[in-house]
Parts: C-alpha cells; structure tokens; sequence
C-alpha cells in the first residue's frame, strides 16, 4: 500500500516538474543563455514565468525525496519519466501546441504505463550494501556519466568531417558530401525566429540525455542517504541493546538492521 | 551519525539535480522542448532501473507474470516518449 501511495506521489511530483519545465521553455524564450554568471542567474530569478517554473520543479523535486524515502527508486523513476505526458496535455491546453492524435495515443499509453507501474509496485526490504556493489556502482556511474559526452565528442566530429567531405579516416569522399549535416545532427529549429541557429540536435539530446542521467544520479544519491542513515541507526540502537543486557557480548560485525539485535547478542559461558 | 547520511545523500542529490538542472536549461534554451524531455525521461528511466537493480539490490518482480506486466508497462511509457516526437 505504501508503495502505491508512493507512486501516486511521484505521478503528482511529475506532473509539477513538467509543468515546471514547460514555465522555464516559456521564461526562456525572453532570456540569455544559461552561463555561471550571477548576472545572468539573478535576470532568470527576477522573470517570473521561469521562476515559477522553477519553484513547480523544485516542489516536485521533494515531493519527489518523499517518494524515494518510500519506495524503490526502479519504480519511482519510470513513473517520473511517464510525467511527459502531462507535459504534452499542458502544452496543448495552455502553450498553443496542438497534439496530433498519434500523440494522444502515446499520452493514454503513457498513463497505462504509470498505472500499471502502481498496480504492479511490492514493498521490498533494503539489500545489503557489499563493497562489490559500491565497486561496480562507482564504474557504472562513471559510465553513464561520460557517455553522453563520448557520444557528444564523436557526433561533433563527424559533423565537422561531413562539413569537410572527409570520412573518419580523413580521407577525401566523393557523393553527397559537404551538402550539409546528416538528420540527426541539423539544427531542430532557430532560437525565436531571429535566424540564429540554436545548439543543434546533438546539443538537445545530449543536454536532454544529461540532464535525465543527473536527475537519476540525484535520486540514486538520496536513497543511498536514507538506507544508510537507516542502518546506522538500527546498528547504534542495537549496539546500546547488546551493552546494557548482562552476561553478553558484543559482536556488532556486520550487524544489519532487522536481524541484528537477535543475531548478534550471544550468551558469553 | 546517521543523520550525517542523510543530510549527504540530500547535498548530494541537491547538487546533481542542480547539474541535471543546467543541462536541461541550456538544452530547453537552445533546443525543442519535447526532443530533451524526452531524451531526459528515457535516460532517467533506463537509469535508474539499471541502478536500483545493481547498485541497491532492488529485485525486479519474481514472477513470470509480474514480470511481464511490469516490462510491458517499461514499453508502454518509452514507446509513449518516442512516439511522433523525433521525427
């Protein structure tokens, strides 16, 4: 049931991120581009339309903790990223952006899915956290982390020898080349009619692609947080138990939450 | 001490979201929103299963049944994600 209830959270959650990020793409529009500078930062802070944007994302984001707290993370996220749906009612309905009816059909597939997800959620105990599992945890982090920008450099690349009429080799080839970049790397469109080309579709996907590794990450981080408080509190707990009972030992090695106090208190002669 | 861990789990999720943040922004700035949404829900979702399973021991449904079910409705909302939007 908690699960459920967790899900039911993460769908809300999702739904204010969304709407949240369709604000900001509105805000965006009358703005610079996003740099690490405080000028830039305070003229996006002082734009309502993105600050609200904002504040939406960020109400999500710890509606989106609470849910983590509750539930597994492999169930939370799907739902999360079930939320483009409500992206695309919202841009129908309040952004002028009519929804073809192929895209009605992906948004009801969308809330199939978020529903199914519920129906199907179980309530699962923590697993031990082994040093093999932070081992390859700390390789796949570093994996998904640079692939985008491994997928970035050699899309780049291409693009530029395509521009050339070379192939990676750096050999001169003959046919259509230098007649522009392959679909996947034109520009998807220009930054507000201004007849200035925008990021391109590599830019997009990589940003969109990023962005979505980040956000999973930042969950990932947040559940490891609470697991792990959990446990040492269970342990400090179980450790004050062990010390005030006569007659016993104290064997805290690898003293896990649940079993612990029953495990690890042995009777000494 | 175990307080500690929480508060670090949070920092810690603050600051990536706060990453993932900025790279939606500069990509909403200078891209279509539909296209980095949905890049950014496919790679959340596909990752976050890949590190809920891996990373925290999550299981995965046991049964036949669940299982498929829960695959279908993975399908569902990618497919939804991919339809008509990188065309």
């Amino acid at each position: 049931m908690v699960a459920v209830f967790a899900v039911f959270i993460v769908a809300v959650a999702a739904s204010c991120i969304n709407v949240g990020k369709a604000l900001q793409k509105q805000g965006t529009k009358n703005l610079p581009r996003l740099v690490l500078d405080p000028k830039v930062i305070k003229t996006y802070l002082s734009d309502e339309t993105w600050a609200a944007g904002m504040a939406l994302d960020v109400l999500g984001g710890l509606l989106m903790v609470a849910a983590i707290a509750r539930a597994p993370v492999s169930v939370v996220q799907p739902v999360a990223a079930g939320g483009v749906a409500v992206l695309a009612v919202y841009s129908h309905y309040k952004l002028g952006e009519t929804l073809r009816t192929q895209e009605w059909v992906g948004v009801g597939m969308a809330v199939c899915g978020t529903v199914g997800i519920g129906f199907n959620a179980e309530e699962q105990e923590p697993a031990e956290l082994s040093g093999f599992r932070y081992l390859i945890g700390a390789f796949l982090v570093a994996a998904v982390v640079a692939a985008p920008g491994y997928y970035k450099l050699h899309a780049t690349k291409d693009k530029a020898m395509n521009r050339l009429g070379v192939n990676r080799s750096g050999k001169k080839v003959v046919g259509l080349v230098g007649m522009g970049s392959p679909h996947h790397l034109r520009t998807s469109h220009q930054v507000g009619g201004t007849g200035v080309e925008g990021g391109g579709r590599v830019e997009e996907v990589f940003a969109g692609l990023q962005a979505g590794t980040f956000f999973s990450l930042s969950a990932l981080a947040c559940k490891l947080g609470f697991i792990l408080g959990a446990r040492c509190v269970s342990t400090f707990i179980s450790i004050r138990a062990i010390r005030s009972t006569d007659g016993t030992c104290v064997s805290c090695t690898g003293c896990r939450s649940r079993s612990c106090s029953s495990a690890s208190v042995r009777p000494w002669g | 001490m175990s307080f500690a861990f929480v508060l670090l789990g949070l920092g810690a999720s603050v600051g990536l979201t706060a990453f993932g943040l900025v790279c939606q922004t500069r990509g909403l700035k200078d891209g279509n929103s539909v296209v980095v949404c949905t890049c950014g829900n496919v790679s959340q979702m596909i990752t976050a299963v890949i590190f809920g399973v891996v990373i925290l021991g999550e299981r995965l449904p046991t049964s036949t049944w669940t299982a498929l079910r829960n695959w279908c409705v993975y399908t569902l909302i990618r497919v939804d994600s991919h339809y008509g939007r990188l065309d």
